[in-house]
């Protein structure tokens, strides 16, 4: 999906990591960006994206970047 | 949301005070490393803020009040009402506005209010400063918001250190041939997004009987908050009044951080030049980021300032737009305030002079 690609840059921003490192199983607690400003950064992303806003407790869910664009996929069908 | 309004109203002249002490980019990252504090100067936009050390609220609102007075050359004796917004006051009982009213030395016939808010506060403040002129129950209201937020920080926590600064603001309010129109909301079941809880003590010989806790804020759900409801509000307002976010002027939000304003600023699809973001060198300053911006913003007092829009929101949660024309508006940049011992040696050297 293009926004799904489009947010990979973002993403990308967000944890300061090169765009080629950003496995779909890269685990966040493994960055030392994951934290609460890199967490508004997501739910800020998404919501430009889908018009749709992350909870906290979804966010506590998120383990992996897949799990952010599996989150995405969600709020975009759920948004349309 | 419905639509209010206030005629006969005007803001004469607006300022601000901030101290003088500054902590900078470097001491932040003595803190918590050069790195790091790169990373999240860059995405608040905030490179340094201002300290209050051992100021109080009301000697950083007494500054903001003393310099507006001097600029705009105002009486004291010709103020009747004395509204003071802050959520960080110097004792619990009285509130700052008599501390205020002393130190100006304004006439005891001055309504004196003490209204606990934040970052919404400047916006709910002038609704009701507006409305007791509008009323005709005050002739001029002398509008000050004031906070010692840094007081309250974790300083291990390095969002919020390098987040919250201190400052105050003084706003003139008289009759006028201005209007006030305005939205505001409020929902408490976000009360704990952004608090700060008394610990009540009954126990023990000692006189402390009451702590008031570290500031806590949950970032994610304060983002949703904003995002949610500040272009709602926003677009709300200029739907009502019949502008557009090409038509209005200067909009002015609440200045919480550099992200989330451009995050905003997007949202709402008015153009950068439009909404300022000024928030380095002081920070996030609660209900006094509003009117630092206009303080320092060289629109106001023009013809550019006709159709302008200020928009606060936060703790309560909580959220206002009021829209409102500046062109006759005196915006006196801010002044720096020294710290008492600073204060105390300045009067030693003038008197020796």
């Amino acid at each position: 999906m293009a926004v799904l690609e489009t947010m990979r840059a973002s993403i990308a921003e967000i944890l300061t990591l090169p765009l080629d490192e950003l496995k779909g199983d890269f685990r966040l607690e493994n960055s030392d960006y994951w934290d609460s400003m890199a967490r508004i950064g997501i739910v800020a992303l998404v919501f430009e994206s889908t018009g749709v806003t992350v909870s906290g407790e979804e966010m506590d869910r998120i383990v992996t970047v897949q799990d952010i664009f599996d989150l995405v996929t969600l709020k975009m069908k759920e948004s349309a | 949301m419905t639509l209010h309004s206030l005629s006969g109203v005007a803001v004469r002249a607006v300022t601000s005070a901030m101290p003088e002490r500054r902590v900078v980019l470097d001491d932040f990252a003595e803190l918590f490393g050069a790195k790091e504090v790169a990373r999240i100067a860059k995405s608040t936009g905030i490179e340094s803020i201002r300290e209050a050390g051992s100021l109080n609220t009301s000697d950083l609102v007494i500054a903001a009040c003393r310099h507006l007075l001097d600029q705009d050359g105002c009486a004291a004796q010709d103020i009747d009402g004395l509204i003071v917004v802050t959520q960080t006051p110097d004792s619990w009982v009285p509130g700052v506005g008599f501390l205020v009213q002393q130190a100006l030395g304004l006439p005891q016939h001055c309504l004196i209010l003490n209204v606990s808010a934040g970052c919404s506060g400047y916006v709910s403040a002038l609704v009701q400063a507006g409305a007791l002129i509008s009323a005709g129950a005050c002739k001029k209201v002398l509008l000050c918001t004031g906070d010692v937020t840094t007081k309250l920080l974790d300083g291990r926590d390095r969002h919020v250190k390098m987040l919250f600064g201190d400052a105050a603001s003084a706003t003139l309010l008289e009759a006028g041939e201005g209007t006030f129109e305005f939205l505001c909301g409020a929902d408490g079941s976000g009360r704990e997004a952004l608090e700060s809880d008394i610990a009540y003590s009954g126990e023990g010989d000692s006189h402390t009987r009451a702590s008031i806790q570290r500031l806590h804020m949950d970032g994610t759900a304060v983002m949703n908050f904003a995002l949610n409801r500040v272009p709602q509000t926003v677009k709300a307002l200029l739907d009502a009044t019949g502008l557009t976010p090409a038509s209005l002027d200067l909009l002015v939000l609440h200045q919480a951080n550099g992200f989330m304003l451009n995050y905003l600023r997007r949202m709402i699809g008015v153009a950068p030049e439009k909404m300022p973001v000024d928030i380095d060198d002081v920070g996030n300053t609660s209900s006094t980021s509003i009117p630092i911006v206009l303080s320092r913003h060289s629109a106001v007092g023009t013809a550019q300032a006709e159709h302008v829009v200020l928009c606060g929101f936060g703790a309560g949660l909580s959220w206002g737009a009021l829209k409102l024309d500046l062109r006759r508006t005196l915006a006196v940049p801010p002044c720096y305030v020294p710290e008492k011992a600073a204060q105390v040696a300045q009067a030693d050297e003038r008197l020796e002079a």
